[in-house]
């Protein structure tokens, strides 16, 4: 069993080779000779006094929300895939009626205007 | 080999757990928390639970985990405060977790494992299809449940994100 | 015989448990001695992880399907959990800034 995902290791050992060779070399080859003047937020400007990191949008917040609540759903499908041939009209029947519940959320968040971007 | 697997994910699970609460900016303890996810997620293949890795890389260190980095991009980077207001919090902290640890450690020792009861065949064991199985037959009234629960969730956020003074 | 056999080498369900232990007992400190209810939040996911892992630990041992499956669920109620309560804490972000989590205590009577 552990040997079917041999490939799934090799490609996250490629990636993180990858990622970590990218990011190491070009510390190690990049010149970086840092001065007071370049590290200035603006080379001939009024240096700022508030913070630089602005809060986001709550917009991106909901999304995000709802995006969990919608992927749990689908985590849910995944075997219900498989096993439709298996479970025949018993399978359908049940999902439709998880899918139902889950549809009253969905139109629910729609009324609301929780899709809405403003 | 195994053995090695399990080594290398139980430390990088201690370290990032560590690491959780440790660091004192909250996006650093949520990025400890995707590496003792991903950790934990090796350790569930290691138990044949191959459907529950892939639901823990998909739900907990995809979903749960972006909503957290957007919830401090939100509130911005707070750092907080070290100083308690109960003096004996630490103190006590310290006790309770002692106490705990040594309970669980002692109800670790010289433990027997109830043997299966039948034998399993392990090569399809904790796959999608197994998973689906019982969660389409035996597990069917928490599974109809588990939409109950998101719904609530979903009728929850949208309740409590609404803007002030909008009463739709 | 307490272990099983993984790809060819003996693993031990005590070792599955004793690292469920480490990370449980971590996210209860985190709990116990943070201040930022953000970080609380989070440190509550860690020790739901590693209830989830005694539960897949044990569901291997007996070879009983029933754990993984209890392992699923625990994990849609932690992401309803995290969807909620994050919304909770936004909602109170938006009135006014919390630095620590004794700030919210009104409620106690």
């Amino acid at each position: 069993m552990l040997e079917s995902y041999v490939p799934l290791l090799i490609f996250v050992l490629i990636v993180l080779g990858l990622v970590g060779a990218l990011v190491t070399l070009s510390f190690v080859l990049g010149p970086s000779r840092p001065s007071k003047r370049k590290m200035a937020p603006y080379e001939s400007g009024i240096i700022p006094d508030t913070p630089a990191q602005r809060r986001i949008s709550v917009r991106f917040y909901l999304t995000a929300m709802l995006f969990i609540i919608f992927d749990v759903e689908a985590i849910f499908f995944y075997p219900w895939a498989v096993l439709l041939r298996q479970l025949k009209w018993f399978g359908l029947i049940e999902m439709l009626v998880f899918m139902g519940i889950l549809g009253i959320a969905l139109a629910h968040i729609w009324r609301k205007g929780g899709l809405d971007w403003e | 080999m195994a053995i090695v697997i399990f080594f290398i994910a139980a430390a990088m699970a201690v370290a990032g757990g560590i690491g959780v609460i440790s660091f004192r900016q909250p996006i650093r303890s949520v990025l400890s928390l995707v590496v003792v996810m991903i950790a934990l997620s090796v350790l569930f293949l290691l138990l044949s639970a191959q459907f529950i890795f892939v639901a823990q890389v998909i739900v907990y260190a995809g979903a749960v985990m972006v909503l957290f980095l957007f919830v401090i991009a939100l509130l911005g980077p707070a750092k907080e405060i070290a100083k308690s207001r109960l003096r004996f919090q630490a103190s006590l902290s310290a006790l309770f977790v002692l106490a705990l640890f040594g309970l669980l450690w002692a109800m670790l020792q010289g433990v027997t494992y109830r043997q299966p009861d039948k034998t399993v065949d392990m090569s399809i064991f904790g796959t999608v299809q197994s998973i689906g199985l019982g969660l389409f037959t035996k597990f069917l009234y928490p599974f109809e449940l588990t939409s109950l629960l998101l719904l609530v969730a979903a009728i929850g956020a949208i309740y409590l994100s609404r803007k002030e003074g909008d009463d739709r | 015989m307490s272990g099983f056999d993984a790809g060819g080498s003996q693993l031990d369900t005590s070792w599955f448990l004793l690292l469920a232990a480490v990370l449980f007992i971590l996210g209860t400190i985190g709990v116990l001695i943070r201040r930022n209810p953000l970080v609380i939040l989070i440190c509550i996911e860690l020790m739901l992880n590693a209830a989830n892992l005694t539960l897949v630990a044990f569901s291997r041992q007996l070879q009983n399907l029933d754990g993984q499956l209890f392992a699923l669920m625990s994990m849609t109620v932690a992401a309803a959990e995290a969807v909620v309560g994050l919304a909770i804490l936004v909602d109170i972000f938006r009135h006014r800034d919390v630095e620590d989590i004794d700030d919210l205590s009104e409620l106690k009577g």
